[in-house]
């Protein structure tokens, strides 16, 4: 296996006029490929933050983030926000799913700033089949239970076939049958698909079931 | 997003009519007094002398006035560069009596001479124009307007022969033709007779240039003609010892007397013509994109995850930015729709004060106000449709880029917190 993620000294601080807080400080991380790594720690350590430089929705102060062996650091708009859309997958702990759109819609988000995208539809409705959400095609997000939202949202994350989906709580909002669902939906894309998975949790019993699993304290790596 | 924001779309449908409505109104209004529409259709080539001002330095006056039938005859249409010359007056209050027991009604008679529908392409449904040798003899000869001929005989057809009462005078129909708009401002009448029928006309003007006749005079070189009526007046002064005459610069073109309503004691006042007419347009705009442009700030922010989303998933900013502006125009164009549809209702149904109000009287006489009717191709002009689609578009972008642009700025961490 081949390592698809590599962080070397990321550090992140957040500066506002009058405070300097250390987000991330130093931290060195190698994922490989097909890898399912759950992040820890308790709250304010760092792990969204670690995700966000990871997915490329933020940068690092310094540091050095590497994609498929590519470095990030310099790249534009444009760049990032085509390896975003080519690379990688997010679920987020509060679904964010787009109000105003059907389940469909949602889900063909991903693949609308694909260029030369076709069969956007379905593409969607492979992963929604996937999710096992083809009867809710056309639901509003409204009418979704926690667990079918969630489901969604790893609908999109998975549609453009990203080879590294990450996850941040994402199961922070549903109970502990849904859950599991969710769980059992991110070790299947894992084991089937040979997706790397990097997950954020609090829960100790979903991250046992990972393959491997970082703790952080104070914006540190900890072992 | 019309269906699913239905209360957004609906204020901003609204909003932008309105804009538009008033834009379109604006947009009209000049163009039926610049663009070539019946029976005023060439403009491009027409050209106005609205006064003559005579100064006797010896009594220490100075009178100005419209020209006389004299002054028409032997100095305007001896211009070289003058290719034909008309001279014409209108009565709006003038009484037309019925035969039967019928109240008397005002209209609006314009007393010209021959070459007047040579200048102007009134379509006749019947009969002719009265002829030369008519308007010479002063006959009491007139062209009716289908209008006016329906309101008096019932019928546009076999009226010519008729006799019509203006003023107490009898006048037989020698023609009818289409009706035009009071709009158009230097043509518009009910009835067009010759202005030699006027017993006042006949009389010897006594060789004052000053008169009652509004003139116009078609050609193709506006700046000969204003040497030449220059030229013109001095030699009047030279036969009138201790005269001096003054045309100020005329004659306008068409386009300067409809756009810039000349006044009698002022030249054309083109710099505040200009800042009038470009605050107008910018308080259209502007007011109308700045209340569009704090709703649609208010729209965006309540947006912000779903741009971060997008953006997570890898939608750049210039991609989401024309999404965002397209999602607008298609509103505004509905807008826009709603607007052009607004304004010629407004325009149609209310013609008689609105347009009243923006073009002003007809040769300062007082018109009534259902005279004042917008014709189709007022209305439905190729130009005034541009007008407003640009509108549309420059109220999206003005409204919509910086609330649009200020969101899609954002670090997308803290779109999706």
């Amino acid at each position: 296996m081949s390592t698809i993620i590599k962080l070397s000294d990321i550090s992140k601080i957040y500066r506002t006029k009058t405070i300097e807080t250390q987000a991330l400080d130093k931290v060195n991380l190698d994922i490989e490929e097909g890898e399912f790594l759950s992040v820890m720690g308790p709250s304010g350590c760092g792990k969204s933050t670690l995700l966000n430089i990871i997915g490329l929705l933020d940068k690092p102060t310094t540091g050095i983030v590497e994609l498929c062996g590519r470095p990030t650091a310099g790249l534009k708009d444009k760049a990032l926000a085509r390896l975003r859309n080519e690379t990688l997958g997010f679920v987020f702990q509060s679904f964010h799913l787009i109000p105003t759109l059907s389940v469909l819609d949602n889900v063909i988000v991903p693949l609308m700033y694909r260029a030369g995208s076709r069969n956007n539809k379905k593409l969607a409705l492979e992963a929604l089949e996937k999710v096992e959400l083809s009867h809710r095609v056309n639901h509003m997000p409204s009418q979704l239970s926690g667990g079918q939202a969630q489901r969604v949202a790893i609908a999109r994350a998975i549609v453009g076939n990203p080879s590294i989906v990450l996850a941040d709580e994402p199961c922070g909002n549903l109970d502990s049958r849904m859950s599991g669902e969710i769980m059992d939906l991110l070790h299947s894309l894992n084991r089937e698909d040979g997706r790397t998975i990097v997950m954020v949790t609090h829960n100790e019993d979903q991250a046992r079931a990972t393959d491997r699993i970082i703790h952080f304290f104070d914006g540190r790596r900890v072992e | 997003m019309m269906r699913q924001n239905k209360l957004f779309s609906g204020i901003y449908i609204l909003g932008t009519a309105l804009a538009i409505a008033a834009t379109t109104i604006f947009a009209i209004a000049y163009y039926i007094r610049i663009a070539p529409v019946y029976p005023e259709y060439q403009r491009d080539r027409m050209s106005h002398i609205y006064q003559v001002y005579v100064n006797d330095p010896g009594q220490n006056f100075t009178s100005g006035g419209w020209l006389s039938a004299d002054a028409v005859k032997n100095y305007i249409s001896q211009l070289p560069s003058a290719e034909c010359v008309s001279a014409s007056m209108l009565r709006s209050g003038t009484s037309l009596e019925f035969d039967d027991d019928r109240t008397p009604v005002k209209v609006a008679v314009r007393y010209a001479d021959p070459n007047f529908f040579k200048i102007y392409s009134y379509e006749f449904l019947d009969g002719a124009p009265f002829t030369t040798a008519e308007f010479e003899s002063g006959a009491a000869r007139t062209a009716i307007s289908d209008r006016m001929a329906e309101k008096i005989f019932g019928t546009t057809r076999d009226v010519i022969g008729r006799t019509v009462s203006l003023d107490f005078k009898d006048y037989t129909i020698c023609g009818v033709f289409r009706e035009g708009s009071a709009l158009n401002q230097s043509s518009f009448g009910q009835f067009i007779a010759p202005y030699y029928a006027l017993p006042e006309m006949q009389a010897n003007s006594g060789g004052s240039l000053i008169g009652r006749l509004r003139t116009v005079i078609l050609s193709d070189d506006v700046e000969s003609l204003r040497n030449e009526l220059a030229e013109a007046g001095r030699k009047y002064a030279a036969e009138h010892e201790g005269l001096t005459v003054d045309f100020r610069n005329q004659p306008y073109t068409d386009v300067e007397m409809a756009l810039a309503n000349p006044s009698t004691n002022n030249d054309i006042d083109w710099v505040s013509l200009w800042r009038r007419n470009i605050l107008i347009l910018l308080v259209l705009l502007i007011v109308p994109a700045l209340n569009l442009s704090g709703m649609i700030a208010g729209r965006m922010d309540s947006r912000r995850a779903e741009i971060g989303v997008r953006k997570s998933f890898g939608g750049g900013r210039r991609a989401l930015l024309s999404q965002v502006l397209w999602e607008n125009l298609v509103l505004t164009i509905t807008g826009g729709i709603v607007g052009l549809v607004v304004a010629w209702l407004l325009i149609h149904g209310a013609a008689g004060w609105l347009l009243k109000c923006i073009c002003g009287s007809n040769e300062g006489v007082n018109i009534s106000a259902e005279m004042y009717r917008a014709t189709p191709d007022m209305l439905f002009a190729p130009t005034v449709f541009i007008c407003a689609f640009v509108f549309c578009v420059l109220l999206n972008i003005v409204s919509a880029l910086i609330p649009a642009w200020s969101v899609l700025r954002r670090p997308i961490v803290n779109s999706l917190k």
